[in-house]
């Protein structure tokens, strides 16, 4: 019911049942901004991360659009 | 774009569409999540600054106000500060076709040498989940502690990490 990205650890959880997964499902994937008054609602979900960067690079925040060069290739092909 | 500095204990939002990118040759995953791109999903993380060592490595706590794919590496990337460790969105010292063709093994001592020693996989850990349970409405929260490889990585780059 929540996924993890390749490589990455933390809090996973899984349901036994189909139901199970349905419900929570759709509960996890529900964000508090996408509902408007979430603190009224029975239902709810909040999920923290932590992540250590890199040092802070304001100028070379690296672009994937010209960073991969078999990108930059398909897009002259294509063009 | 957030990209100037944050003083410790600050909060961002970075409020960026994501939208999936062209499909690539010789590189797994085959598509790049990318920011502001026509036609993206609406997009909303929270970042609080919980520490920053002295050569600029930050810890943050992040939020997801919404749960895209990639939506943290790719907020962060846009915001000049790619995860430690990231071969999609951070600093590689090699291809990106090149680093998708080696063996396990041979990635993670990569990575760790692209990281100064710090870690050998993406320095991202999914830290708490809360939720109401959908029966009792009582509130559940599930914290799993940072791993031993993401403590030694904050000891290395010279961060603290934050209690429960």
């Amino acid at each position: 019911m929540t996924r993890l990205d390749r490589d990455t650890s933390g809090v996973c959880v899984f349901a036994k049942t189909k139901a199970a997964a349905s419900v929570m499902g759709q509960l996890l994937s529900t964000q508090k901004k996408e509902q408007e008054e979430y603190k009224n609602m029975p239902s709810y979900s909040f999920k923290e991360y932590l992540a250590l960067t890199e040092p802070l690079r304001p100028s070379v925040a690296r672009d994937p659009m010209v960073n991969d060069g078999t990108f930059v290739l398909q897009m002259i092909v294509l063009h | 774009m957030i990209n100037k500095t944050v003083a410790i204990g600050d909060e961002f939002v970075i409020n960026k569409c994501l939208a999936i990118g062209p499909k690539r040759i010789n590189a797994a995953p085959r598509t790049l999540i990318m920011p502001e791109f026509d036609g993206g999903k609406k997009s909303l993380t929270t970042f609080h600054l919980k520490d920053r060592s002295s050569e600029g490595h930050e810890l943050l706590l992040c939020t997801l106000e919404t749960g895209r794919s990639h939506q943290i590496r790719v907020h962060l990337q846009s915001s000049g500060r790619s995860i430690l460790g990231d071969p999609m969105y951070g600093t590689l010292l090699t291809s990106e076709s090149e680093f998708y063709n080696i063996n396990e093994m041979k990635k993670t001592e990569l990575l760790f040498k692209c990281t100064n020693g710090a870690i050998g996989r993406t320095a991202l850990h999914s830290w708490k989940l809360r939720f109401a349970h959908p029966r009792t409405f009582h509130e559940i929260e599930i914290i799993a502690p940072p791993p031993l490889d993401f403590q030694n990585a904050c000891d290395v780059v010279g961060v603290s990490l934050p209690t429960c």
